[in-house]
């Protein structure tokens, strides 16, 4: 698809409406915590620093994407460099050709600037960085009385597919759960990494 | 507040609609005049299954949403394409299959992108992970294949998000979020999928029952007509209507019809009947019943099942089942002998585990059913759109989304035990209802209402606790027989029967899995034999084993 030289926009106040886009799904595997944190090549907790949605509108269509830029506070599993990291996802809301286009790719991982994340990251074959199961790989950190919490995933915009037949629904639970616990989760999970080999579904 | 605070807050505000219950829509939608929409498929697909086999599993993804006539959304299959573009808005809505390079997370197995604005969708591309997952289309019921994933299930999903569609909130149903590797379920739409593809794109047609819509085939090649169509009163679930005629539903057939206005003759045999959908048709009958629950579908007071089908309730759990005939029932259902001797049509649970029995371990069910794990246990239950679940049920919500019947006992637990007099509980003899904007007993507590035939609310729901020969009620209650077995503690019984306590009768209590049926009052047949009773008390058991092959139940009849 051949793209024309990209028109940078700021987002802004439609960060508003790209936040709350409407739900819908991609279709993925369920994983947990400790499967996603040996997925990972790199989980990190950091702070969303900036968001640049980039257009492209060419005679074969219009194409949008959202470059996200995390500031590394502590790297939990992977390697601790680079500090800044920056993620490029498709889509977003961006003026083409004078017309708001809003393009989203449903059940990806949405980040706010300003917001403080743990991020699991998986390498792909094209060497790009990517969130882990999409919206499953981003977990929010708020600040309560009780310390710092890390909220679940949102995945409303996700079909979450058992890996296997069957399987066990759980009552829902409550939810938060402080990120000291779950950063050595991960790290415990991370650590038996070696010992595990991924299998690949792959007939 | 400040700004961080108030932005947070309008996003939250903005985003409240957006949550998923049953069926939600998140607000926009194909415009009419762009339908039908078309859609292509790469010339390339799935490197695992048959080029053939993929295309038809692709088109019947799209085709499952075609099929409502009560909705005006089409999707067209517009052939082969090599554009293998995604979330471009180049207005070619294209369907590939990644086989060499995946950029996406490797746990993605589709992934679909939407161009909208605020109450318009106008473009859509749907891609599937070749590269990491393999695929397959399933000719039947699934073989358990783990780790490779039906084309026409995940298809049938993420076109639904493509219409417009969000989550839905009852498990079983295609939107439902969450799936096993080999389910097929999303081939078929139940009854909120329907509903939410109705309300989106609604024609006024009365929204037909699951059980009525044939599994689509291939979406024809664009102009190809269809070869028959149906005619007024005729069968439309293998044909569409005729030019101005609309399918209707019934809850036991499904056929064409024509709208009618106040008094206007639809025939003698025929009434101007209004759906739910607010469309007044002519329907089949003087008194017909349209769009009341159909076979297998939950049953209560202000939703009655449809002619000819009893609404039975199965651990208390109820759902409308029909009389066998001559030991055969619907695909899917199997006969299930009563204790008064009649036979009816309830879900054939396929040597599954079924309501209330304990999962496989691979957390299996019987069709339409779920796994849930609750308090250490893991036990077949259903899902629930609010709290329709029966007596000693609680409709909670579940993970990831939505809402499931909980047994307030565990399936295998002992019940709590009655507290002595002096520990009373507070709220026994209280008033309560299932209806949710009314109160419903503290914890620990069951609340019981009794319907009659007609489903009118004959005895107020009161707050309870079971008892019986061994486990006595508190002071100043007695223990008034249950017509479901066992006894209810109550309070101004004079007249009924009650059941003495002994608490040191040492009687083991046993398990039981109950039925009460509530036929409807205008329904033709009577499997019950208490068609004439001015209101129901009359417990009618399941027999176990409850399900019972076709064949053997034909050879039985013969031999008796």
């Amino acid at each position: 698809m051949p793209r024309s030289a990209p028109t940078i926009w700021r987002l802004a106040a439609v960060l508003v409406s790209f936040l709350c886009t409407p739900a819908g799904a991609s279709t993925i595997l369920e994983v947990d915590t400790e499967a996603l944190a040996v997925r990972s090549e790199r989980v990190v907790v950091a702070t969303v620093r900036e968001q640049l949605v980039v257009s492209h509108d060419s005679a074969g269509g219009a194409y949008v994407e959202t470059r996200t830029t995390l500031q590394v506070e502590s790297t939990l599993v992977g390697p601790t460099s680079p500090e800044r990291v920056e993620l490029i996802q498709t889509g977003g809301e961006a003026r083409v050709g004078g017309r708001l286009v809003r393009s989203q790719v449903l059940g990806a991982a949405r980040f706010v600037v300003g917001q403080r994340v743990v991020v699991f990251l998986e390498r792909r074959p094209s060497g790009d960085l990517v969130v882990a199961g999409m919206a499953q790989g981003l977990r929010e950190v708020v600040s309560t009385p009780a310390g710092l919490m890390v909220v679940p995933a949102v995945t409303s915009e996700l079909e979450l597919v058992s890996p296997r037949a069957g399987g066990v629904i759980a009552l829902r639970t409550p939810a938060e759960e402080p990120l000291e616990e779950l950063v050595v989760r991960i790290r415990a999970a991370a650590a038996r990494r070696v010992t595990t080999p991924q299998v690949r579904v792959r007939r | 507040m400040n700004r961080r605070g108030l932005l947070a807050f309008g996003a939250w505000a903005l985003c409240l609609p957006c949550a998923a219950t049953a069926y939600d829509a998140p607000g926009y939608r194909w415009p009419a005049a762009e339908l039908p929409v078309a859609y292509t498929v790469n010339e390339a697909l799935s490197d695992d299954t048959s080029d053939a086999d993929a295309l038809a599993a692709l088109q019947m993804g799209f085709s499952v949403w075609n099929a409502l006539e009560c909705s005006e959304m089409r999707w067209a299959f517009a052939g082969r394409t090599r554009n293998s573009s995604w979330a471009v808005a180049d207005g070619e809505n294209v369907v590939t299959f990644s086989e060499r390079s995946w950029n996406e997370s490797g746990l993605a197995l589709a992934v679909t992108s939407v161009f909208s604005d605020p109450v318009r969708i106008y473009d859509t591309d749907l891609k599937f992970n070749g590269v990491d997952h393999a695929w397959t289309h399933f000719s039947g019921l699934p073989a358990s294949r783990d780790g490779v994933f039906d084309i026409a299930h995940v298809a049938a999903h993420e076109v639904g998000h493509a219409l417009g569609l969000d989550h839905s909130g009852v498990p079983g149903s295609t939107m439902w979020p969450s799936a096993d590797s080999n389910d097929i379920s999303g081939r078929s739409l139940s009854a909120d999928d329907i509903a939410g593809a109705c309300a989106l794109y609604e024609t006024g047609a009365a929204r037909p029952s699951p059980d009525s819509i044939p599994e689509p085939g291939p979406t024809p090649d664009p102009g190809q007509a269809p070869s028959r169509v149906a005619s007024f009163d005729e069968d439309c679930t293998s044909a569409p209507c005729d030019l101005g005629l609309l399918c209707i539903s019934d809850g036991t057939s499904s056929y064409c019809t024509r709208r009618c206005v106040g008094a206007v003759d639809c025939g003698g045999s025929h009434t101007c009947t209004r759906t739910t959908g607010g469309t007044d048709v002519c329907a089949r009958g003087t008194s017909p019943d349209i769009e009341r629950g159909t076979l297998g579908s939950p049953c209560a007071r202000d939703s009655p099942c449809a002619a000819a089908l009893t609404c039975v309730s199965d651990r208390g759990l109820t759902f409308c089942a029909g009389p066998c005939q001559d030991g055969s029932c619907a695909p899917g259902f199997a006969c299930a002998p009563l204790s008064g001797g009649a036979e009816v049509c309830v879900p054939d649970d396929g040597g599954l585990p079924t309501l209330g029995q304990t999962c496989t371990s691979e957390g299996r069910c019987a069709p339409g059913l779920i796994c849930l794990e609750d308090r250490g246990v893991r036990y077949c239950t259903r899902g629930c759109n609010r709290n329709d679940c029966g007596p000693e049920v609680t409709c909670v919500p579940i993970e990831p989304s939505g809402s499931a019947c909980r047994f307030d006992t565990p399936p295998g637990r002992d019940p709590q035990p009655v507290p002595d007099s002096e520990e009373q509980p507070s709220g026994l003899g209280a008033t309560c209802s299932f209806e949710p904007a009314k109160p419903a007993c503290p914890t620990g507590l069951t609340c019981v209402e009794t319907l009659a035939l007609d489903g009118v609310l004959v005895d107020p729901g009161y707050c309870t606790l079971p008892c019986d020969r061994t486990r006595c009620c508190p002071e100043g209650f007695e223990c008034a027989v249950d017509p479901r077995g066992g006894g209810k503690c109550r309070q101004g019984i004079e007249g009924e029967p009650t059941i003495a306590c002994d608490a040191s009768a040492d009687e083991g209590r046993q398990g039981q899995i109950e039925a009460v049926a509530t036929p409807n009052e205008d329904e033709p047949s009577d499997p019950l034999g208490c068609a004439g009773m001015p209101w129901l008390a009359v417990p009618v058991a399941l027999r176990r084993p409850r399900r019972r092959k076709r064949s053997t139940h034909a050879n039985e009849q013969a031999a008796e």
